[in-house]
């Protein structure tokens, strides 16, 4: 009987738990109710959201947004203009036009001081806009940016094109101002300040500087000297190297030298602090090889250092001995085939892509066997991830496996792969068109064909463009067309999408945002990019309190679709109405 | 003492006298909602431009814009003559679509809103405040108030526009242009309040067929008129299963699978032919100008005897003057000498709005405004004068803020 009473109770305290709720009194302001129905948040605020798992929700009180806990302790007073939702325990909250940092707990993270901050790529860090002239567009050198994280910590604070962040197509590092994409690129875990001519790790130490590398020739060539000395004072120069991951690649060469004496190349484990390998070279004559597509080495009397793929990186020399080759070392610094090969790219996909003198490519797998000999006049960077490799035989491209056999015949002019995916574009008297396998899924009417997601590609056809959905092997569902669109945004929290832009009255561009599926998650209304990517995070957060006022999307949203017309027995989709 | 006998008396006069001079500015009604669509014809000569003019006709002035982004459907030859559209607004759920409008409601989270009831509805905020709180109470007073004035009144108008080639119209003659306009200039000077088609008719329809042949266009606009169903059972189900004032993906989902649940109502048709049209006043270098005076002149015409035929569809106006009796309304509204129209008073009861008539006017003759569209580019007669002056045919007394409404036909 007892326990059947204790049970009962447990029951009821546990359903009664789960009605634990937010109320509305009589005057429309609300409350909260715990569980026993008793009323610890009274009837002050006129709207309190979901509560976190640490029991703090958003509340509004007027026209301002705090937090308050579910005891009724306002943590975060009620002063904030919005409070977006959150991700992964932290939101973006406003303040007369300047954003910050919350966390979920209603603690403060950072005081809003920015204009506009970015999400947050997969490793924790955010690139926050700090200042811009209204004049200037947002990626005009010029404009002050910060490096920030998940604590709201700020990790750097500088000019656009003082940041460089590795782009690992480019093997290379690039200016901050040129990204073209919301979130950056630090998955190398480090980035460069050209002002400070230092590297950074993501907790903002910087972790290579002047003094840094002076200690690292001194241990790398066993000199002897003050750890504190500078390169200068060696009489060393550092030439370039790869900020791209933790183990970098340092190129010094002597000071008052631009042609001749010795080169010295040190690869450095950043992570345990120790040279890996180090060579030096002595060049007493200039050596300059034409330049091939940019994913080949560049050749002169200089070295130019590459970053570890695959567990292998290739470094390219060039003396007076041997000409131009590359040498491909382990990570323990074992040279595990010098001077094998003309020219190489790096190992991707478990292959790498090699070239001869007479400019002929093959193909070695990761035990430096020729899998496919010296066979072909062009290729693409890197086999992809099937297991396919787009080459060119003669004037022609076409497609291969790692076997050698065709896969898409050589009948093309030109060739682009599709990341993620075994569908490439071929192109034929200037039309392009798709291949997905050995299967011709496009015929080469387009003027243009790039890749979006996994799921689906932009086309141009004309002054058009428009999407093409690959698994249902169909144009976009509404078949829309749109005047123009941009690169990729990255994955952003599991969504990925794309901007494009329609012309509306006077061909002034209206930007919107499609997913992959061609739906119009952000209607085509915003004639200011900025706006455009304040709508996307605002919709892809699923808001609460808004960054955008909805009436006036609706009024342009109504007036961007006006004038297009629907067939009498056509269903309209649902993205074209605006309620 | 005198001075101050005389001096309330005085202030008494300029209070009586300037009191009753006094217009009144005119005093903001719940007025009807409309959403406009076009039945466009493919294959027609001007197609593309009566869909360009149609996007930028005005908005007739006594109603509420309740347009969604679609306003254009393209219907092809084979199409039948007396197709109304209603397939098309069945089958895309126009009516759901017209609801969320009225809620605000944001298709991405379900979430809604009052707001637009609230404007259109010209409720104070303490009643607003009301409205919200009772949202969830069934056979609340103050939302069946709403719902009945307001969103019931919601109408969709479906206007099919044909356009009539010139050689099928009527015979050419080729008689001086010029000629014609001066003639039909001093036919239309003499006119007054008249009906336009009997005194075209007093020199004969050739003069008018003549100018429509030579320029070649006229236009039939049949416009078809359906009305928003809104009953108490639509009402609380929507309350209850639909509405959330913050975002709730149940009730948005919910909303969504029951789209079919709201509905339209046909309510008439009316057509117009459009051939009373003087292109006075027309820039015929700009054919898009003759087109759009065409179009909406006639849709005008046809709205103005929607409301005249259709008890729902009649609209209300302010007397802004009570001495004399003046209103905002005029030709463009279908009044002629012969119009009666009733005087309203409002009643408001527990949040329930009525009217009740106190007394019966018709226009003055002479003294009717001339507010087509382009009238007064036209230089019609009346066109000046920013109101029409009544006279009271029967009834007690009238106070400024009084609405009229049309009664009877024609």
């Amino acid at each position: 009987m007892k326990r059947t009473s204790a049970l009962a109770l447990a029951l009821l305290m546990g359903v009664g738990y789960l009605f634990a709720e937010v109320v509305a009194s009589k005057n429309g302001l609300c409350g909260y109710k715990d569980s026993q129905g008793n009323l610890v948040i009274p009837y002050k605020y006129d709207y309190i959201g979901n509560f976190s798992g640490q029991g703090v929700a958003v509340m509004k009180k007027g026209n301002k947004f705090g937090m308050v806990t579910n005891q009724g302790r306002e943590v975060l007073a009620a002063k904030y203009d919005a409070i977006g939702s959150f991700h992964d325990g932290i939101a973006i909250l406003s303040l007369k036009n300047k954003q910050g940092l919350v966390s979920s707990t209603g603690r403060l993270l950072h005081q809003p001081e920015y204009e506009f901050i970015y999400p947050f790529n997969s490793k924790g860090v955010a690139k926050a806009l700090v200042k811009k002239k209204k004049k200037d567009p947002i990626d005009a050198p010029g404009v002050v940016f910060a490096l920030i994280n998940k604590e709201g910590k700020e990790i750097y604070r500088g000019a656009a094109e003082e940041i460089r962040l590795y782009h690992e197509k480019e093997n290379g590092y690039y200016p901050m101002y040129e990204a073209k994409t919301d979130t950056i690129d630090v998955s190398c875990g480090y980035f460069y300040s050209v002002k400070e001519n230092a590297c950074y790790d993501l907790e903002g130490r910087q972790v290579l500087n002047d003094k840094i590398r002076s200690s690292i020739y001194k241990q790398a060539f066993g000199k002897k000297g003050n750890e504190k000395q500078s390169l200068s004072k060696l009489g060393l120069k550092d030439i370039e190297y790869n900020p791209c991951n933790d183990i970098q690649c340092l190129v010094y060469s002597q000071k008052r030298s631009k042609t001749t004496g010795v080169r010295s190349v040190i690869y450095y484990d950043l992570k345990n602090q120790r040279v890996i390998w180090s060579k030096n070279y002595d060049i007493t004559k200039k050596r300059l090889y034409a330049l091939a597509p940019e994913q080949w080495f560049s050749v002169s009397q200089r070295f130019t250092p590459r970053s570890y793929h695959e567990d292998f990186a290739v470094v390219s020399v060039s003396d007076t001995v041997s000409g131009s080759k590359d040498i491909v070392i382990n990570r323990e610094g074992k040279e595990v085939a010098s001077y094998a090969y003309e020219g190489c790219c790096d190992f991707k996909n478990g292959y790498m892509v090699v070239r001869d003198e007479n400019y002929n490519y093959g193909l070695v797998n990761r035990n430096h066997q020729m899998v496919i000999p010296y066979s072909y006049q062009g290729s693409v960077v890197n086999v992809n991830s099937f297991g396919l490799w787009a080459v060119q035989n003669g004037e022609l491209w076409g497609v291969v496996n790692t076997s050698g056999e065709v896969i898409v015949p050589f009948e093309f002019d030109d060739i682009r792969q599709m990341d993620k995916r075994d569908v490439f574009f071929v192109s034929k008297d200037y039309k392009w068109g798709a291949y997905e396998r050995n299967v011709k899924i496009l015929d080469c009417i387009f003027d243009d064909l790039f890749s979006f997601i996994d799921q689906t590609f932009v086309y141009q056809y004309g002054d058009e463009f428009g999407l093409y959905c690959l698994h249902t092997h169909s144009l976009s569902p509404s078949h829309d067309a749109y005047e123009g669109c941009y690169e990729a945004d990255p994955e952003l929290h599991g969504n990925q999408m794309r901007r494009f832009y329609i012309l509306g009255e006077e061909n002034v561009k209206l930007y919107g945002y499609l997913d992959g599926y061609g739906n119009k998650v952000i209607p085509f209304m915003y004639t200011d990019v900025k706006q455009a990517a304040a709508a996307y995070l605002y919709y892809r957060n699923k808001p609460t309190p808004t960054f955008t006022d909805l009436e006036k999307f609706r009024d342009r949203l109504r007036f961007s679709r006006r004038s297009r017309t629907y067939k009498l027995n056509s269903i309209v989709a649902e993205t074209d109405w605006d309620y | 003492m005198k001075r101050i006998f005389i001096s309330l008396v005085l202030i008494m006069y300029t209070a009586v006298v300037f009191g009753e001079k006094r217009t009144i500015e005119e005093v903001d009604y719940r007025r009807n909602s409309i959403y406009s669509i076009l039945i466009n014809h493919d294959e027609q000569h001007y197609g593309p431009n009566i869909a360009d003019v149609f996007l930028d006709m005005p908005l007739p002035d006594k109603y509420n814009d309740h347009d969604l982004s679609v306003k254009i459907i393209q219907v092809d030859k084979k199409t039948p003559k007396n197709e109304r559209g209603e397939g098309f607004l069945i089958h895309n759920h126009v009516a759901s679509h017209l609801v969320a409008r009225w809620f605000n409601r944001d298709p991405k989270t379900g979430a809604c809103n009052m707001d637009l009831i609230k404007e259109r509805g010209l409720y104070s905020a303490s009643e607003y405040d009301k409205i919200i709180a009772q949202q969830t109470i069934r056979n609340s007073a103050l939302l069946a108030d709403a719902g009945e004035e307001l969103i019931h009144n919601t109408f969709v108008i479906v206007n099919d526009i044909r356009y009539i080639d010139k050689e099928k119209a009527g015979r050419i003659t080729g008689m001086v242009f010029f000629y014609l306009i001066a003639t039909i200039g001093a036919v239309t000077s003499g006119l007054t309040g008249t009906d336009m088609t009997s005194d075209f008719a007093t020199i004969g329809h050739s003069a008018q067929e003549i100018m429509n042949s030579l320029k070649g266009f006229r236009v039939k606009v049949n416009t078809h008129l359906y009305r928003l169903v809104w009953d108490e059972q639509t009402a609380n189900r929507f309350y209850t299963e639909m509405y959330s004032p913050v975002p709730d993906d149940a009730k948005k989902n919910a909303f969504i699978r029951n789209r079919d649940m709201f509905k339209l109502e046909y309510v008439g048709s009316q057509m117009s032919s459009g051939s009373e049209i003087s292109f006075l006043g027309v820039n015929f270098d700009t054919p898009d100008e003759m087109i759009k005076k065409a179009c909406t002149r006639a849709i005008d015409e046809n709205i103005a005897n929607l409301a005249r035929n259709f008890e729902p569809f009649k609209i209300k106006v302010t007397l802004t003057n009570v001495t004399p009796l003046q209103a905002p309304i005029g030709m463009k509204e279908g009044i002629t000498e012969n119009t009666k129209f009733e005087v309203l008073e409002k009643v408001v009861s527990d949040y329930k709005t009525t009217y009740r008539r106190v007394a019966v006017i018709k226009p003055e003759k002479g003294m009717i405004w001339d507010n087509r569209f382009m009238a007064a580019e036209e230089g019609a007669v009346g066109s000046t004068l920013e109101y029409t002056t009544f006279k009271q045919v029967s009834g007690g007394k009238i106070y400024p803020g009084m609405l009229i409404r049309e009664i009877g036909k024609k």
